[in-house]
């Protein structure tokens, strides 16, 4: 059912414009300008005859070949007439992204509730209306006006299409990866457990992430969910948590946001991570796209910087996290490439000198030792003893490689600009970065939360 | 058991009323096999004295009317009795206070009732318009409305549920034996809470259930005050 939405093989682009004033432009360049994208592409416009390059059409109607996918982009007016001849033309899936309707009055709702009734009679299913679209980045879709993320193995079912963009260039800024994006809008026809449900089955989701103001059916939703969280991590940040909230939640997207309590326990109880800021949120979504899950909750850490991997034990007890308890043997192995000045107890405080292979060997040996679980180096990045700033990253990475990934590396690095060539090798390897301690002590506190799940 | 507590509630909708009494909602909880402190009904001041005898001292005395809607701000509530002389100058002030508050009010008698000390949790149902039948656990007490330190789950519950409900609570160390109050067995709380669900899950009539507070004795939980609603 949802499947056709986000493999189509030809794309209607109904309100297709080339003029950036005019708010269809946006999503027209995402489509048309991705060289990726496969799927062929009809611009409809009655007021042109050509759009970027391809022939446009007055109307659906005219295109000769069968459409599965057509987006509207068309003012709120006109939707109805062109939902009409998309059913006419028998277009498999449609995405109203105009605005003007059940967020607005009861008149619009009705009229929604018309347009679905119409095109779901006829096999037809709806996203929308007033959302930004959806994305399939394993395919070079972005038929949304939000910019388009990296390819990876996140898929993003967001009640709030300005939210969700938030958190996607949040994400695409962290370096996260998208498989597929959703925003559902007034979720006239298709809602959010449809969509979630497809999350569970899609082989490219590894990850599913929900940012979530209302359910429709709780316990159908909870039972969904429940289903997911078995076999996929699913993160989920909730807005409309105070009553302050679910007023701003309601005027938003036309519903209003169910209590808070009753939600959250449907949350925990259906084993998801619930996220209670944005920061949480993408940290929880970083670890989970990143890392395998692991043995146990005792992790090991080691440092330039003995002052961050203080903050970093403050976070200790609040998130379930144990300090591994170095073995003789462990202390043995990691002797030659720690200077004498250091003291062998975890947290390991290498001292700013400590060079990038230094930090392999003792990552290396975290790696290998059985009594530690979690990984973690904290670095600021030296500008000093002529180091190179990206050394310590690429020294642990190349230690994680070399160990075959099997434990999670939850990498620390603070330096604000100097992060720049940290983050284009993270992208290259593949491998996370945390910007804090408690970030990164956040990531362990999730994963372990999840090994938890699985333990009996 | 179960199609007894159909019963009773299905006579108590009959009757056009949704609210149990206190001796209602004690009987379901006994059918349901829920520890209950030990409660006596007595009718006047000797028999009293003599429940409270087979009670045993230090007892409770609360006085049963409909028409005293606010029993303990009324003086009709008096713990911790530890004698027959005790009880029987309790006896005459709790009748005199509650006269002065509801002149017009007819006592039925008196409820003697075992005291008891632990921990005290409040264990309750509600009936959520999302998810259903819900329950909650959490530390009760009278100021539980001040620091809701309360959990949710939806119903039916496991025993994992129940535990991950234990670790939330943000006052859970008072569970492990807090200044010399009794530990509070884990085990048996889990049960406790999963029999809830399971009456809950076999009468969906119940809307709310509130036991606060279920006490963590020495001996094991006791709930000492129970108030069922039907919806």
């Amino acid at each position: 059912m949802v499947q056709h939405f986000f493999y189509p093989e030809t794309i209607a682009i109904v309100g297709a414009t080339a003029d950036p004033k005019k708010f269809g432009n946006a999503v027209t360049v995402n489509l048309v300008n991705n060289e990726s994208l496969k799927s062929e592409l009809f611009p409809i416009n009655p007021k042109s005859d050509e759009i970027l390059g391809l022939k446009s059409y007055s109307s659906v109607l005219d295109v000769p070949k069968d459409i599965d996918l057509a987006i509207i982009l068309v003012p709120s007016k006109a939707v109805p007439i062109v939902v009409d001849q998309c059913i006419e033309k028998k277009v498999k899936r449609i995405i109203i992204v105009s605005a003007g309707f059940g967020e607005i009055d009861e008149e619009g709702k009705k009229i929604q509730e018309e347009m679905a009734k119409k095109a779901t009679t006829a096999g037809v299913r709806i996203i929308g209306p007033n959302c930004v679209g959806i994305m399939n980045i394993d395919i070079g879709m972005n038929a949304s006006f939000v910019i388009t993320p990296p390819q990876g193995n996140v898929s993003m079912a967001t009640q709030s299409g300005s939210f969700g963009a938030a958190c996607l260039y949040e994400m695409e800024w962290q370096g996260i990866g998208f498989s597929k994006f959703a925003n559902l809008g007034n979720m006239t026809d298709i809602n959010l457990t449809d969509l979630i449900q497809y999350f569970k089955d899609d082989k490219a989701t590894q990850v599913v992430c929900i940012y979530l103001e209302n359910v429709v059916d709780g316990r159908k939703f909870y039972e969904i969910l429940k289903e997911i969280t078995q076999v996929k991590p699913t993160i989920i940040l909730k807005g409309g948590r105070t009553s302050a909230g679910a007023k701003a939640a309601s005027s938003h997207t036309g519903s209003i946001a169910t209590d808070y309590g009753s939600l959250k326990a449907a949350i925990k109880q259906a084993g998801a991570t619930l996220c209670e800021s944005m920061n949480d949120y993408v940290t929880a979504i970083k670890a989970f796209s990143y890392s395998p899950l692991p043995a146990g909750n005792r992790v090991g850490l080691f440092t330039n910087s003995g002052g961050s991997a203080v903050l970093f034990s403050d976070y200790l007890d609040e998130y379930g996290l144990e300090l591994a308890e170095f073995s003789a043997e462990f202390k043995e192995k990691i002797n030659p490439f720690v200077i004498p000045l250091v003291k062998k107890v975890n947290p390991l405080d290498m001292i700013a000198g400590a060079r990038g292979e230094e930090f392999y060997q003792v990552a290396k040996a975290m790696f290998e030792d059985p009594n530690i679980d979690i990984v973690i180096p904290c670095v600021v990045i030296p500008t000093f003893l002529e180091m190179q700033p990206d050394e310590h990253f690429k020294g642990v990475i190349r230690a994680w490689n070399h160990t075959g990934r099997k434990k999670p590396i939850l990498p620390i690095f603070m330096s604000g600009k100097l992060m720049e060539p940290i983050k284009k090798i993270a992208a290259e390897e593949n491998a996370p970065i945390f910007m804090s301690p408690k970030e990164a002590a956040f990531a362990a506190k999730v994963l372990i939360d999840r090994m938890k799940k699985f333990q009996k | 058991m179960s199609s007894e507590i159909k019963i009773i509630l299905d006579n108590i909708l009959a009757e056009g009323r949704h609210i149990l009494t206190y001796a209602e909602s004690r009987t379901i909880m006994k059918l349901a096999g829920l520890p209950l402190n030990k409660m006596s009904f007595a009718k006047n001041l000797d028999e009293c004295v003599t429940k409270a005898n087979e009670i045993g001292y230090p007892v409770v005395l609360k006085i049963i009317s409909k028409d005293v809607i606010h029993k303990s701000d009324s003086g009709g509530v008096k713990l911790g009795i530890s004698s027959d002389g005790e009880l029987r100058t309790v006896y005459n002030e709790m009748l005199t206070s509650v006269k002065n508050h509801y002149p017009s009010a007819e006592i039925e008698g008196f409820s003697i009732e075992e005291m008891v000390e632990g921990v005290e949790l409040l264990i309750g149902t509600n009936t959520d318009d999302q998810f259903g039948k819900m329950i909650a656990l959490g530390i009760g007490g009278i100021f539980v409305e001040i620091y809701k330190d309360v959990t949710f789950r939806l119903i039916p519950i496991s025993e994992k549920d129940v535990r991950d409900m234990i670790e939330e609570i943000q006052g859970k160390k008072v569970l492990d034996g807090y200044r010399g109050l009794p530990k509070v067995d884990l085990l048996e709380l889990c049960n406790f809470v999963i029999n809830i669900s399971k009456i809950i899950e076999e009468n969906k009539v119940i809307k709310e259930m509130d036991l606060n507070p279920v006490v963590a004795t020495k001996e094991g939980l006791k709930a000492i005050d129970a108030r069922i609603i039907l919806g």
